[in-house]
């Protein structure tokens, strides 16, 4: 980082500031950006890796009953909690599980086909640990979300045309300028949904950090102590050890909210004298995740947790899932974060550009750039393509093929090559997993749940393979 | 609901539009009208989907709306082939890569670190509940390392700057591991 001359402008030096700090998260950005924008579909993408599965808004307690008790019987392994998940949570089928297994349950109340949603998991866990160990992955993802704070800040600063250019956009030419204009102008009126995303994606992995602090500092070093303060602690019970009662539970829960509403159930502690159940509860309207109720294993009223109406500091902490996922107003709440989200992956992408194109000089990075941003999708869609097909690791088939196009593009002779050919591959590789999809699914693969997912990505694989065709 | 649904659309559109106009034509009253209808469809989307989804969909929405005008207003050049550069000659300078590992090193840990024993210890000073205190430090701690790593960045006197912190740290982390901690 060469040393600025103190007469340099404020606006030069923010510049160059954001040019050191975009570049030292742009890769891990972009993918943090992709895979979050795609993972806003992620309850869509369990419903599409098992689009057979029968779907149902409705439900009754003797089902859950049922199934319950067919689950406590087949699996009798040591686990800490159970799960019923309802189509409250956005995936119309019921789900009976537990710390290790999940089925999926009939209209009869029956445990029907395993859950596998292997795939969105590789998803999922590609944006909030970039596949590295869980803690530090989590750690550094979130640094990128402080890091993207530094870069809204300097890139606000480094603009001293930002109203005189509120409106400019110049196309075409070498791209230098379109690239500098889409960055610009995306960012710019974007900053409201971007700074949103930076506070709430630093959140998932720093608040473990201040968690470790107040702990150490004030609750001498109990954890617990300080999640307790926040999440409403498990209560203290003296009862007899006994199956519980969720029917009953249940009864009483539906004169206290709307049944549509209802997310899942957890047993918490099951066969333990400490043994409850908590049933979590949608806010409408609001962005806290639920409010709980917790019951006793006789189906006794225990308490509210206080996540939607008690202290505004829980709310906040409670809020900031549904926030950074866009989970809130269907499915046009989810359209809206995948554009913004879209605009940020675009804004990853168009900011490296701009550093390339104004490099006086070329290297390797001039191609592999374009490989990272063109190869990430197609790496997605032959990891699920390659895991439909023959069960092969999502995350093993997502790398392997992302790090084999990177290699490939150095064989290529300039950036528009890479980005031609990318583009091509992309749309190729989307059809073939088109044509596994409907070869491994049948006629499951024209129900809502899998066309929902493959016709807009037909689309896109349209418009990427007409975008290479111009090109060319 | 409908209605209403598309009556905060067509505000978020037009207060874009408006804001456009004045940028193109150069006339404040313009832009400042569109500015207040921006203001005007926040509330209407609050009205529509509650205060929480409103104010944030009231304020991403423009994002997407100003494309109108920026389309509009585009300009497009005949597309250039990328011209043919002289391949870059990468030199390693031992104290060049070790300057910036230790920059990358400070911005990444040393910063995520001092900041959080500072947020921590100027948090739990409010005079508000505790889960409040946690929540605020959780929304400002990003806020604070991005801006002080841009300053960091930016700045000349890099190591008064690192004082500067680490000495902020060390009166944080003597608050809370000294006097607090009893």
């Amino acid at each position: 980082m060469a040393k600025q001359p103190l007469t340099q402008s404020l606006s030069k030096r923010s510049l160059a500031s954001h040019t050191w700090l975009g570049l030292l998260v742009s890769a891990f950005m972009y993918l943090i950006c992709l895979s979050g924008t795609v993972a806003v579909l992620h309850l869509e993408f369990e419903r599409w890796e098992q689009p057979y599965i029968e779907e149902s808004d409705s439900f009754s307690i003797a089902q859950v009953e049922k199934a319950y008790a067919q689950f406590a019987q087949r699996y009798t392994a040591d686990t800490h909690h159970y799960y019923f998940v309802f189509p409250g949570s956005g995936i119309p089928r019921l789900v009976m599980e537990d710390d290790n297994t999940a089925h999926f349950v009939d209209a009869n109340g029956d445990l029907i086909e395993q859950e596998t949603v292997t795939w969105t998991r590789m998803l999922g866990d590609l944006h909030m640990y970039l596949h590295l160990p869980a803690t530090f992955g989590m750690i550094f993802v979130s640094t990128c979300g402080a890091l993207l704070c530094a870069l809204i800040v300097s890139g606000l600063l480094a603009h001293p045309r930002i109203v005189k250019d509120a409106f400019r956009f110049r196309a075409g030419g070498d791209g230098l300028k379109s690239n500098i204009d889409l960055h610009n102008r995306l960012s710019v009126w974007g900053t409201p949904f971007h700074l949103m995303i930076a506070v709430t994606g630093a959140y998932f992995g720093l608040a473990g950090i201040l968690v470790t602090i107040i702990s150490q500092a004030f609750y001498g070093g109990d954890n617990q102590a300080v999640y307790d303060q926040v999440f409403t602690p498990e209560p203290v019970l003296e009862q007899e050890v006994a199956p519980p009662e969720i029917g009953q539970a249940m009864r009483d829960l539906f004169e206290r909210i709307d049944r549509n509403n209802l997310i899942f159930f957890a047993i918490h502690d099951p066969g333990t004298p400490q043994q409850f159940i908590e049933f979590f509860v949608k806010e409408p309207g609001r962005f806290t995740y639920s409010e709980n109720y917790q019951y006793n294993s006789a189906g006794q009223f225990l308490s509210v947790s206080g996540y939607g109406e008690g202290d505004g500091g829980k709310q906040i902490l409670w809020s900031v899932y549904r926030l950074h996922f866009g989970d809130f107003w269907g499915m046009p709440g989810k359209v809206l974060f995948i554009i913004l989200g879209m605009m940020l992956t675009i804004i990853s992408a168009t900011g490296m550009n701009i550093w390339l194109k104004k490099r006086k000089t070329q290297d390797a990075l001039n191609l592999l750039w374009p490989a990272l941003i063109w190869g990430t999708p197609s790496a997605l869609v032959a990891s699920a393509a390659a895991y439909f097909a023959v069960s092969l690791s999502p995350t093993l088939s997502f790398w392997v093929v992302l790090c084999g196009l990177c290699v490939l593009a150095l064989t290529t002779k300039s950036q528009q090559h890479v980005t031609r050919q990318l583009k091509q591959a992309f749309s190729l590789l989307t059809l073939c997993f088109l044509l596994v999809y409907f070869a491994v699914f049948g006629e499951a693969g024209f129900s809502i749940a899998a066309l929902q997912i493959n016709i807009p990505l037909l689309l896109i694989a349209l418009w990427t393979g007409y975008s290479a065709h111009k090109q060319n | 609901m409908t209605t209403t649904l598309f009556v905060s659309v067509a505000l978020s559109a037009l207060a874009c539009y408006a804001i456009y106009i004045g940028w193109a034509t150069q006339k404040k009253r313009w832009a400042y009208a569109g500015w207040a209808g921006i203001a005007v469809s926040i509330v209407a989307w609050c009205n529509v989907l509650g205060t929480e989804f409103g104010i944030t969909v009231g304020l991403c929405l423009p994002a997407i709306m100003v494309w109108l005008g920026i389309a509009r207003h585009a300009k497009a050049e005949k597309t250039k082939p990328d011209a043919d550069k002289p391949p870059h000659q990468w030199q390693c300078q031992g104290k060049a890569v070790a300057l910036t590992g230790w920059h990358i090193l400070y911005v990444l840990i040393v910063q995520m670190v001092t900041f959080s024993l500072i947020v921590v210890a100027l948090v739990y000073q409010l005079p508000i509940s505790e889960p409040k205190q946690m929540a605020t430090g959780v929304i400002i701690l990003p806020l604070v390392w991005g801006v002080l790593a841009y300053w960091y960045v930016m700045s000349e006197h890099k190591l008064r700057h690192i004082l500067f912190s680490v000495v902020l740290a060390a009166v944080a982390a003597l608050y809370l591991f000294g006097v607090a901690h009893g």
